[in-house]
């Protein structure tokens, strides 16, 4: 009794220190209350309740302590699904309930890129898949997180399709000179950016192949897949250095002659192509936001997302598909275990 | 602040009671505040009623451009269908789809009172959904519009160009941005989202707005979605973006996104749908599925986009499309209708004018060098006969006028970029710029 007054005057307290805050928080009254734009608190704040169900079983999955992706639970025995590229480090599934649990990888199923994980827990609240046919598109396609309100909203921006391998790219802009290829530009945020290439540098080999203009470096790099790590030897102020560079994905073209690069491909998932179906959405949900479920208003489990892919949408796998990706995973998690490969 | 934690002891299970009601009380705050204050959807009944009079039936575009003189562009009413809203949205399966793509019958809806049609968009009209039966039927209305604005949505293509437009009449009037349509007399194909792919030609561009016309070659009807009429846009209306993200792929139809506007100037829209290079051109659809803005760049961040308002362009609507008759080459020669309202960003005459030293032809991509003049300023940066110049400080050529444009808000002895295709080579040169007025 005494303990519920107290509650209901904690509450108004806050309420009203809250609202006295809330003028001064608005926005310029000429534009739009960054609170009420599609992806604002206010928003997002409304589908609280369709994501209930689905944030019982949504884990955050953390690599030696940093936010790595987020898991779907799959059973109640301790299995949960999320996106394989994002793994590394030291694997921790944190729960609702605030428990931090270590996690194993049981399988993996490259096709969707997806790791099976295993802790140790149970009576957990397995996700429940829509059972329903693809949401059209316009439909809302919403983010849960562990709590609260979800952590981005969006609508249904393209039919299921099949998403084609992409070409890989170093993340340089490269000028052609008597010395031989010249980088000009690095983009930010590239294989090439993180690996310490900077304008200036000479490109010498590329995974071991002496490289002779911008053209010839174009071909060896487009041997590849995005994610895979080669070796880039170049020389800077006459001494020759080797990096390995993990090749990213092309950048789409830009949307305004004059808009800069660096705008557009920062925040994307590592593996973001060659998926055999996919929905795609219009969230900004950062690469580590990917690997949980998507659901509709009404709170159905409608996918997974699986991959920021561009500038202006996620992909989600569609949950009729999850049914028969989960018991691939399970059947080969199994079958590593009877060859006593795990553990 | 101990004192105070000492007599309530807040537990978790008080301390999220506490927040859901501070936000609960904040949303309620934050729906009166905007309905009074800022005002974005104004409850007033559209007073004047300017642009009544259009009513020609499915001529649209005409009725636009007769209701686009006079004022209706500051004084009009509300943006859509406003009225007092129930407490929670009935759902109602009366409601069909084909109204998004009536804009008549939408647009009587405005003056009157009532109607299904205006229950259903309540919640777009309200600064902010209040119930989950208010995002359902936000949800059904966007699903219902998205047939008609993926159909009238269209890819452009010309060579390197990868752009988006939309049809906006049955004759074949495409939209889109002025650096997706180059220039005027450009060939360009267009591809409709039943993949047919149809020749047309551009017939119209403004630069200093980044919109354009092309015209389909063939004759329709054409898959058209109606230009707004006599809105008065605000920030928070809720919109739908379509267009070929990252150009046109045969296995994936327009993208569709959802937003709202964050701003609304005279010479643009900024909205949050999220956008990227092959969007542009693309159209910025209202929740009645008319035509509001084309997509034009992106802005600072993921969700903050600029799009070119086409109300702006109502006012040359007739001189362009309905000029004596529609022959293209006709409407062409006569379109250069710049002079009247855009304040062209020409370099005033006093003071010195940049001067680059070379001509140039026009080619799809930018410009090729037909002569250097010697001992200027591209001369002696080593820009050589037959270089194709790309951009100037990263900003692409549409063409040696463009060039000259871009040159001349510059100062003399200002430096340049020069981005220059060179036979198979992209190379840079830097450029000090000389004087005009010095130089002969």
């Amino acid at each position: 009794m005494n303990g519920k007054r107290r509650t209901l005057a904690f509450g108004l307290i806050g309420g009203i220190a809250l609202a006295l805050a809330a003028p001064l928080a608005a926005a310029n009254e000429n534009t739009l209350d960054p609170n009420h734009t599609k992806n604002g608190a206010v928003i997002r704040y409304l589908f609280t309740d369709a994501a209930l169900d689905a944030c019982q079983s949504t884990v955050r999955i953390l690599g030696d302590g940093d936010e790595i992706a987020l898991g779907v639970v799959v059973d109640a025995r301790g299995r949960i699904i999320t996106k394989a590229s994002e793994l590394r480090g030291k694997i921790v599934c944190r729960f609702k309930d605030g428990r931090d649990l270590p996690a194993r990888v049981l399988a993996e199923y490259k096709p969707y890129d997806l790791a099976l994980l295993q802790v140790d827990a149970s009576k957990l609240t397995p996700v429940k898949w829509s059972q329903e046919d693809d949401p059209p598109v316009g439909r809302w396609a919403v983010t849960p997180g562990l709590h609260g309100a979800p952590i981005a909203v969006g609508i249904i921006s393209v039919p299921r399709r099949s998403i084609p391998v992409e070409k890989a790219v170093l993340g340089v802009s490269i000028l052609d000179t008597q010395l031989g290829p010249l980088v000009k530009q690095v983009i930010e945020d590239s294989g090439a950016d993180k690996a310490g290439l900077k304008s200036g540098d000479r490109i010498q080999t590329v995974a071991g192949k002496r490289i002779y203009s911008s053209t010839h470096l174009v071909e060896v790099v487009r041997g590849y897949e995005p994610g895979t790590p080669v070796k880039v030897a170049y020389e800077r102020e006459n001494n020759e250095v080797e990096v390995e560079v993990i090749l990213g994905a092309p950048i789409p073209a830009l949307l305004h002659p004059g808009s800069n690069d660096d705008q557009i491909a920062r925040e994307l998932s590592r593996r973001r192509a060659d998926f055999p179906a996919v929905l795609q959405h219009d969230a900004v949900l950062q690469p580590e936001n990917c690997g949980g479920p998507l659901i509709d208003v009404k709170g159905n489990v409608i996918g997974l997302n699986i991959a920021r892919a561009g500038r202006t949408g996620c992909y989600a796998i569609p949950a009729g598909e999850m049914p028969g990706i989960i018991a691939e995973l399970k059947k080969s998690s199994q079958a590593k275990v009877s060859a006593g490969v795990a553990e | 602040m101990p004192n105070l934690f000492r007599i309530f002891k807040p537990s978790r299970g008080q301390l999220i009671l506490a927040s859901l009601l501070a936000v609960a009380f904040y949303t309620f705050l934050a729906v009166q505040r905007t309905g009074t204050i800022s005002a974005p959807f104004s409850r007033r009944e559209p007073s004047a009623a300017p642009g009544k009079t259009s009513n020609r039936g499915r001529d649209q575009v005409s009725a636009d451009a007769n209701s686009a003189n006079g004022k209706k562009l500051t004084d009009g009413g509300p943006p859509l269908a406003i009225t007092k809203r129930e407490i929670s949205s009935p759902r109602s399966d009366s409601f069909a789809p084909s109204h998004p793509q009536n804009p008549e019958e939408s647009r009587a809806a405005d003056g009157e009172s009532s109607g299904d049609f205006r229950k259903r968009d309540d919640a777009f009209n309200d600064p902010v959904p209040h119930t989950t039966d208010d995002l359902q039927a936000m949800e059904d209305f966007i699903v219902a519009q998205v047939p008609q604005a993926l159909a009238s949505t269209v890819a452009i293509r010309a060579y390197y160009i990868q752009g988006s437009g939309v049809i906006v009449t049955e004759d074949g009037f495409v939209l889109t941005a002025a650096h997706v349509a180059v220039k005027v007399g450009q060939k360009l194909d267009i591809i409709l989202a039943d993949k047919r792919q149809v020749a047309g030609e551009t017939i119209y561009v403004d630069h200093s707005r980044d919109v354009a016309v092309v015209q389909l070659d063939e004759a329709g009807p054409w898959p058209a979605s109606p230009l707004a009429d006599r809105l008065k846009l605000e920030p928070g209306v809720w919109c739908l973006a379509t267009g070929h993200s990252g150009g046109y792929s045969e296995e994936r139809p327009a993208v569709v996104r959802l937003g709202r506007l964050i701003d609304v100037e005279d010479d643009y829209l900024e909205s949050d749908c999220p956008l990227v290079g092959g969007d542009s051109g693309g159209p910025l659809f209202d929740m009645h599925g008319r035509v509001i803005g084309i997509h034009s760049r992106i802005g600072p961040t993921v969700n903050r986009n600029f799009h070119a308002p086409v109300i702006q362009y109502q006012k040359r609507w007739e001189e362009i499309v309905h000029a004596d008759q529609p022959q293209p080459a006709d409407a062409a020669a006569s379109a250069p209708p710049q002079t009247e309202s855009s304040p062209a960003p020409t370099p005033a005459l006093k003071k010195p004018r940049a001067l680059l030293g070379l001509f140039a032809e026009d080619i799809v991509h930018g410009c090729r060098v037909t002569e250097v003049l010697a001992h200027q300023p591209a001369d002696k940066g080593g820009v050589l006969l037959d270089d194709v110049i790309l951009k100037v400080d990263q900003t692409a050529i549409l063409g040696f006028n463009h060039l000259r444009d871009l040159i001349g808000q510059k100062e003399p002895g200002e430096k340049v970029i020069l981005t220059i295709q060179r036979d198979d080579r992209l190379i840079e040169e830097e450029i000090v710029l000389g004087s005009l007025e010095t130089s002969s």
